[in-house]
């Protein structure tokens, strides 16, 4: 199975990827509904990087209470079961799950050919 | 009537009453000037009454996207910061970098309009609908790397941070504002102008988004550009080495300062050259939206800075006979901590030590003095000993103190790093800007130096050469793409805006806008009294030879043909010979 | 004569790993009549910059001499 992989050194902290996401799954370019978050910011003299994205772990799927998520090549939220109770969101190492009008969100890497990784100008993201 | 791409709202801030309200954005402004650099000078133009004090409660300060800003069209990530500048009397816009722009977008303004004075010392907090006024007691006098770092810890990193230093509260004329820590709004005293407000600092984050016509077939094209135009190895430098590219070709141009002015190049240039600067990066970091990355954050024994740039380079290494790369980016943090405009900090600093080596006036620091260079920083910021006059800048200085023939300034804007003798167009360049010498208008160099078969020390045909350049620029920037994207046309942009807004724009467009910036900007500084008589160079460029080894060593510009020029560039601009505007040419462009 | 040619910037590819490469060219030799030895045409580069001899600007049609140091730019933009 093909994942999103993630090289710091390589981030310029465009957050393009975000926007990109956005306008193909909500519409418009609106990066806090995104499925991506990786952003870079100074900290006490660092560069530090914010990278939220999903990893393909599989957390949210056996948190999920009603068996909604499902992982194949990608993921899969079953709309009618899923609750909104947000157990995905709270366990996801990533924080990269959004609820939404009691839906989760959660990146389905476009269904294997994602989006963002053909955005990414410096190629930071990969999926391998 | 709204437009998409553009969020159809400004938010307007009065700083005095602590009240926020918004309202329509000037559609039938937008449609003229776009957005970013033409759209914030037209506001200004029917805001600001002619002979406003910059510093009093009259002046505004303008936060201003444009309809591409928040969107995946790379490099538009930019940010327009405008008002009167404290510095010139001109109005002044800069842009600035950095990840506020798109925040502000995401927010749901086009515009930010900051006005009147608070009565105490305040940070502003926006988030989407919500603005909150708060004290700012506790930051006031800080450095504003030491500022952003506390709001940065008690509000967390997703907001941006705009804030000033000493500088700007000390009402200096070359006071900066920064954000992201390493970003500038730097020139014309821009941070004076927020200080006077009496505002420390500005955060911002945003949930909201940006709506366009046909998002899918839109993001699908600028994705096209992105990779196929922008990513290209004609712009890619930007990644590779940032401005610091510019010191070799600048060199060999023969342009690059060497001891305020009195020569070009250095032979010592190869001690802190990009190459030698490069080793000590860390790490690259690009604004929103951005793609190409021209950041560099590095870090020399206790020096940091997201740089140096260029400017930085050349006015804190050769304009100041000084060549430790250690030193250069020392100069720099501590300049963006004060929050002082490195290029006229830099510039004043270099013609005191000239007036000292002289015997003119002792203002306590020689060429070479790298470690007084980084004291006299600190004592213009913070306005003591020589530094309660040297940050004025040297018009101030030079007017009190004698040294007018070689303070490198134009209608009290000191120089970028380009040596108008070895580039004629850019003396021309300074002296039209619409905010004194400012190298973003009109780049010269680009065409009559960095070029193969361009003579440079002319004046024949650079008045279109300049209107060119800065036709191209005011509507580039009004776009708020960065200068960075180099292979950017009219065609692109009209494409772009295109597709954003889902109205028709044409290339030919794009150039019309770009003239009614020029002229926009023109009329607002003629409101102010400014005609031909403001548009001067410095004597040092026409009475004295450029000294040094370069290949333009030996040029000085005659007055004659620096005026040759002026009047080809009026003809151009069809302005009476005076420099002033036909009245009819005004109302044209409102 | 010899003349050394080095490129610089984004020109740097038409070199390849090559720091910089000498060449035999005529007495008289103008930068752009060199630079076509080592498989340069400035006029068909689109990112052509400009030219100098040991560090000095020129012109593209000014001449040569025997160990002198040619040095082309890809252009630059920005400040």
């Amino acid at each position: 199975m093909k994942r999103l992989k993630f090289k710091k050194a390589k981030c310029i902290g465009c957050q393009l990827c975000a926007q990109v996401c956005s306008a193909y799954k909500e519409g418009e370019y609106i990066p806090s509904k995104a499925r991506i978050a990786i952003e870079t910011y100074y900290d006490k003299g660092a560069l530090k990087y914010a990278d939220h994205y999903c990893i393909l772990c599989g957390i949210c799927q056996k948190n999920c209470p009603t068996g909604a998520i499902s992982i194949d090549e990608y993921i899969k939220v079953d709309f009618d079961k899923c609750i909104g109770c947000g157990t995905c969101a709270e366990k996801c190492p990533k924080k990269v799950v959004r609820i939404r009008d009691e839906k989760s969100y959660i990146c389905d890497t476009c269904k294997g050919d994602p989006k963002c990784v053909k955005t990414c100008p410096q190629n930071a993201l990969t999926f391998e | 009537m709204t437009m998409l791409g553009y969020q159809n709202n400004v938010l307007r801030i009065n700083l005095k009453e602590k009240k926020a309200s918004t309202e329509p954005l000037r559609m039938d402004f937008a449609r003229k000037y776009i957005g970013s650099k033409g759209l914030a000078i037209r506001y200004m133009y029917e805001e600001l009454d002619p002979g406003i004090d910059a510093l009093g409660e009259d002046n505004k300060l303008f936060l201003t996207t444009g309809p591409l800003t928040g969107t995946p069209v790379p490099c538009s990530g930019k940010l327009s910061v405008a008002a009167k500048s404290p510095a010139t009397g001109t109005m002044n816009d800069c842009s600035i970098g950095g990840h506020a722009g798109i925040k502000i977008k995401f927010a749901g303004y086009d515009m930010i309009i900051f006005e009147g004075i608070s009565e105490e010392p305040c940070y502003v907090v926006i988030e989407d609908d919500k603005v909150k006024f708060l004290d700012a007691a506790d930051l006031w006098g800080r450095g504003s790397h030491e500022a952003e770092a506390v709001l940065a810890e008690q509000y967390g990193t997703d907001y941006s941070i705009m804030s000033i230093g000493p500088a700007g509260e000390k009402l200096s004329n070359m006071a900066c504002i920064n954000s992201d820590y390493y970003r500038q709004a730097g020139r014309g005293g821009i941070g004076a102008v927020m200080g006077s407000k009496k505002m420390k600092a500005i955060l911002i984050k945003g949930t909201k988004g940006v709506k366009v016509a046909d998002i899918e077939k839109t993001t699908d094209r600028i994705l096209e550009i992105l990779h196929d135009d922008v990513l290209q190895e004609d712009n890619t430098f930007v990644y590779d080495a940032g401005t610091t590219a510019f010191l070799e070709a600048c060199g060999d141009g023969g342009i690059v300062p060497y001891k305020n002015f009195s020569g070009a190049n250095d032979p010592e240039w190869e001690k802190y050259n990009g190459d030698v600067l490069m080793q000590y990066r860390e790490g690259k970091r690009g604004c929103g939206s951005c793609g190409l990355g021209c950041g560099n954050f590095l870090k020399i024994g206790n020096a940091v800075c997201e740089g140096p740039e260029y400017e930085t380079i050349a006015v804190a290494g050769p304009n100041a006979g000084i060549t430790d790369p250690e030193h250069i980016v020392k100069f720099n943090e501590v300049c963006d901590n004060m929050g002082l405009d490195t290029i006229s900090a830099g510039d004043t600093i270099v013609w005191a030590m000239e007036m000292t080596e002289k015997g003119l006036h002792d203002f306590g620091i020689r060429f070479g003095e790298a470690d007084k260079m980084i004291e006299m920083v600190e004592l213009m910021a913070r306005q003591e000993g020589v530094g309660a006059d040297l940050c004025k800048g040297v018009k101030y200085c030079s007017e009190k103190y004698g040294g007018t023939d070689f303070a490198m300034q134009v209608k009290g804007l000191e120089f970028p790093q380009y040596e108008p003798r070895g580039s004629w167009g850019m003396s021309l360049a300074y002296a039209v800007s619409d905010r004194g010498a400012c190298h973003m208008r009109a780049y010269a160099p680009n065409v009559e130096v960095f070029a193969a078969a361009v003579p440079p020390y002319t004046s024949e045909g650079k008045g279109q050469m300049v209107y060119e350049l800065g036709e191209f620029n005011a509507v580039k920037f009004s776009l708020c793409i960065c200068d960075f994207w180099g292979t950017i046309t009219y065609d692109i942009m009209a494409e772009m805006l295109t597709m954003i807004t889902g109205e028709k724009w044409t290339a030919e467009e794009m150039g019309e806008v770009g003239r009614r910036v020029l002229n926009i900007g023109r009329a607002f500084n003629q409101r102010e009294g400014f005609n031909r008589a403001n548009d001067t160079i410095p004597k040092r460029l026409v009475r004295e030879a450029l000294g040094g080894e370069g290949p333009a060593a030996g040029q000085k510009i005659p007055q004659e043909a620096f005026e040759d020029m002026l009047d080809q560039y009026y003809e151009v601009m069809g302005w009476n010979k005076d420099g002033t505007m036909p009245e009819e040419l005004i109302r044209s462009i409102l | 004569m010899k003349v050394t040619i080095t490129l610089r910037g984004t020109l740097r590819k038409y070199f390849g790993e090559d720091k910089e490469r000498v060449y035999d060219v005529p007495e008289g030799c103008t930068c752009d009549e060199a630079l076509k030895i080592a498989g340069l045409d400035y006029k068909k580069i689109k990112n052509f910059g400009f030219v100098s001899i040991n560090n000095k600007r020129v012109m593209i049609y000014d001449k040569l001499q025997e160990g002198d140091l040619l040095k082309a730019f890809s252009k630059v933009s920005g400040g």
